[in-house]
């Protein structure tokens, strides 16, 4: 029993979905390019800083949970811990995570760790490297400007769901001398991130990292889908409006009807 | 890769029942994601013990080592057995963990929000810096929406007015829509990817990555 609200919502995913897998067969087949970010370009250089001046790194992944809409902002965040542990133990340089989200914790542990052992570097894991801080915003921001200024940080990193937070530690890493590097979909927490954070992620790029990061053909080929998907909504948004113009009342009408 | 099948195949099940309660209005289902939706409860309240482990370990330690901030560990400490003793002896909605709660997080909540209005104001400082082509558009449009909203330009610099409603009502409602339209996409295709067992949170076991 489809619901008969939502039948056009389910339509699309499903054309969303189906360009998704012909991109990844066309990627198979020949890899898309992708422009060079600045911000994952950056992250070498934040290490390779915290290396040179014996300080830690300090990476956070926001306060989104796991399940819920915003939880792929996480899982993108916990994407670029992974490759970022593992840099910081080829370059044997200390790093801190700090943890919001409860359930959070032990994945973050894990992915360090296993960033560790990829670098041939498990010795030099501890489980301390991962800190929960507070479930509480402001709880775990008071914690975190805390660390940032005892540690004396030399880089901070901060990819993922923020909010409130956001501003404030990333102003306390600047005061502190950090490199930063920054990266949210949150729109009104993304203008102080652009203020305060020396390279900045910005929406959708954060959704990149795995391809860019791996270069597999899958990935890629999941990122050239999300740009053809683009362009259909693109289409549908300029068909939309031309109608509109023209007074027709067509998209609108199946939207309110069957677009729930 | 056969250790990771089982997993994947959870999570695709689970995904997939939750997106069916989304489309189909069949009861069994709903009732089958209801349940899945209170283990995910249980599983966030043991991740909370978890948590509490690890916080507590922290702060142990820093006080063992007598590290500079020491002090704020056993603060921390002391708050949090305070806090633990009274929720289990007289319960979380008792009026003595309420007022407990009461003045000490409404407190620390609205310093810490206050804070915030400074940092804020630092942030717009380091704003006006003009670094590069960027930053001077930044620069103008920051200056513009000040001198907008004083009353010195309301008054003698009416069009500046005009100027600051047009970036707000064309330039920036357009911004901020491409970059919705762009990370739901981007969170769509993420959801779909962990849906399928695309995605791979650890990237550490081969391809390129970050300095290679």
């Amino acid at each position: 029993m489809l619901i008969a609200n939502k039948s056009f919502t389910l339509f699309f995913g499903l054309v969303m979905s189906a360009i998704l897998f012909f991109s990844i067969r066309k990627a198979e087949r020949r890899l898309p390019s992708v422009r060079p970010i600045e911000a994952f370009e950056a992250i070498k250089e934040a290490v390779g800083r915290a290396t040179e001046l014996g300080r830690p790194l300090h990476f956070a992944t926001g306060m989104a949970p796991l399940t819920g809409e915003t939880a792929p902002e996480t899982l993108a965040g916990l994407r670029i811990l992974s490759d970022t542990s593992r840099l910081c133990a080829e370059y044997e340089s200390e790093l801190i995570n700090t943890v919001m989200i409860p359930l959070v914790l032990p994945i973050s542990q894990e992915i360090v760790r296993q960033g560790y052992i990829s670098a041939g570097k498990s010795d030099l894991y501890n489980p301390d490297m991962v800190r929960f801080i507070s479930p509480m915003q402001f709880s775990y921001a008071a914690g975190v400007m805390e660390l940032m200024r005892s540690e004396k940080i030399a880089a901070n990193i901060q990819i993922g769901r923020f909010a409130a937070e956001a501003l404030l530690l990333a102003e306390t890493a600047a005061r502190v001398g950090a490199i930063q590097i920054g990266g949210t979909v949150n729109m009104y927490q993304l203008q102080y991130f652009v203020v305060a954070c020396d390279y900045v992620l910005i929406g959708e790029e954060m959704f990149a990292a795995d391809a860019y990061l791996s270069q597999e053909p899958v990935s890629l080929g999941c990122l050239q889908g999300q740009d053809y998907i683009k362009l259909v909504s693109i289409f549908a948004i300029l068909i939309g409006s031309v109608l509109k113009t023209m007074n027709i009342n067509l998209v609108i009408e199946i939207l309110s009807k069957y677009g729930n | 890769m056969k250790s990771k099948t089982g997993p994947l195949l959870l999570t695709a099940t689970a995904g997939f029942l939750m997106l069916a309660e989304g489309f189909f209005d069949i009861p069994m289902i709903k009732g089958v994601a209801g349940n899945a939706r209170t283990w995910a409860i249980i599983i966030e309240a043991f991740a909370l013990g978890v948590g509490s482990i690890n916080l507590l370990a922290l702060h142990v330690k820093t006080i063992q080592r007598k590290d500079p901030s020491w002090y704020a560990s056993f603060f921390a400490l002391g708050t949090m057995l305070i806090f633990v003793v009274v929720g289990l002896g007289m319960g979380p909605q008792s009026s003595a963990f309420l007022r407990l709660y009461d003045i000490v997080i409404g407190p620390a909540g609205c310093t810490m929000f206050s804070v915030l209005c400074f940092h804020i104001f630092s942030a717009g400082a380091r704003c006006l810096r003009i670094t590069n082509t960027s930053s001077l558009i930044m620069t103008v449009v920051a200056m513009i929406a000040l001198v907008s909203q004083l009353p010195f330009g309301e008054q003698h610099l009416p069009f500046i007015k005009s100027i600051f409603d047009w970036l707000m009502d064309v330039v920036n409602v357009s911004g901020q829509r491409g970059i919705i339209l762009g990370a739901a996409i981007g969170a769509f295709v993420h959801s779909v990817r962990v849906l399928t067992g695309l995605e791979r949170v650890v990237g550490n076991t081969g391809g390129g990555g970050v300095g290679a």
